[in-house]
């Protein structure tokens, strides 16, 4: 299984492309397995959603 | 990876990729000159090349192409029989996910009065042979072919679940041929794409079902002057998409065309909407890219070149500031591609 945390000043993230901050994105075989702000799957963000 | 902005790949929804050797002569001669089925210089070369000629410009094609952050592609493979495997094989050299759209080596110049029930057994051949293989279709014009051909296409695609992909009302004679209305009799069922749509009234656009439906504004404007009506296709529900056509013509560059959308349609068209038409509504179809659990990743980061940019700005900033020399990464899966 191969493993990756990217972060981003700022990612478009869903169908609506909401753009959030500071971000860390991790991946695993391939597939998002979370959305948050530090590396690990199990720290989700609020939405924080600026339009 | 810094000060960078992630977004989902883009989708490029209609491309023709092997004309890309006619760039020198595009703007020299009559657009059916030089593209048009059957007599124009395109397919009067592809007849007599041998595909692997084409292998190194394709190669460069795709290239420029991943480098402009698309990652998906939907392309017309003009004599799909011939050029599929080496279309295929070097669009996924290079990581694009493709999405084949061959076209039958058989087409009519036009249909004769008393030839609609007719199917062409050359025709029935190669969509038969493009089903059994997995590929999807693209059909010149429905003007191109009997009643009858359309029927059997969208019967056999439709079964398999495979996309067909038409050019609609692009240009004044093809309306005027009621192209539309063919295609609407016989096209509507399976995952049929309408490319172009140039010449359609909103009174048009409200007739066509929700099917994906691709504009490709600087052809358009090169070609026949005028954009499609792109705020009454929204309006209409419809989730438009984003091509470049002829990679003869068009640089194959989302960016450019995503700016010239912002710059024409301003009144009728946001910023969010036109990146979502070359994103998530494009992923909405089975075409592209979103970035959210339990999907692939498949990202471009966009170097930002300002201090402190507001999350207000980012979808005006992305569809006018940024240009490929802003690309700085290509995330497939757990795998970073830095792009120079």
């Amino acid at each position: 299984m191969r493993r990756l945390s990217i972060k981003s000043a700022i990612a478009l993230v869903d169908q609506e492309l909401r753009p959030i901050r500071d971000t860390v994105i991790d991946i695993s075989d391939d597939e998002i397995t979370g959305i948050g702000r530090i590396p690990g799957s199990n720290n989700v963000v609020t939405w924080e959603i600026h339009y | 990876m810094g000060n960078t902005l992630l977004i989902p790949q883009l989708t490029n929804a209609h491309v023709h990729v092997l004309d890309y050797f006619l760039m020198d002569i595009f703007n020299k001669y009559y657009i059916d000159d030089v593209v048009g089925a059957p007599y124009g210089l395109k397919y009067y070369y592809l007849r007599r090349v041998n595909p692997e000629s084409l292998r190194n410009g394709l190669a460069m094609v795709f290239r420029r192409i991943r480098n402009y952050g698309i990652g998906c592609l939907l392309a017309i493979i003009e004599y799909g029989r011939l050029f599929t495997d080496v279309v295929i094989n070097e669009a996924r050299r290079v990581g694009l996910c493709i999405i084949p759209l061959a076209e039958p080596s058989a087409f009519r110049v036009y249909v004769k009065p008393g030839e609609e029930e007719d199917v062409d057994e050359g025709f029935e051949d190669d969509v038969r042979y493009f089903v059994d293989n997995g590929l999807g279709v693209s059909l010149i014009s429905p003007l191109n072919y009997t009643m009858a051909e359309l029927r059997l296409v969208s019967r056999l695609s439709g079964s398999r679940g495979l996309p067909i992909s038409t050019h609609v009302s692009e240009t004044e004679d093809t309306y005027l041929d009621n192209d539309l209305g063919r295609a609407l009799t016989t096209l509507v069922t399976g995952n049929t794409v309408f490319v172009h749509l140039t010449q359609l009234s909103e009174e048009d656009l409200a007739k066509i079902p929700t099917l994906p439906v691709v504009t490709c504004p600087r052809s358009n404007i090169e070609f026949v002057g005028r954009l499609a009506r792109v705020g009454a296709m929204l309006r209409r529900g419809l989730k438009p998409l984003i091509g470049t056509d002829n990679v003869a013509l068009i640089e194959p560059d989302l960016w450019d065309e995503m700016k010239v959308m912002r710059l024409l349609m301003n009144g009728e068209l946001n910023s969010h909407t036109i990146l979502n038409m070359a994103t998530s509504w494009a992923w909405s179809w089975g075409f592209g890219y979103i970035i959210r659990e339990g999907e692939t990743m498949r990202g471009v980061a966009l170097r930002i070149g300002y201090e402190n940019m507001s999350l207000d700005y980012v979808y005006e900033y992305l569809t006018t500031r940024i240009s490929s020399g802003d690309i700085v990464y290509l995330i497939d899966g757990s795998s970073i591609t830095r792009i120079t």
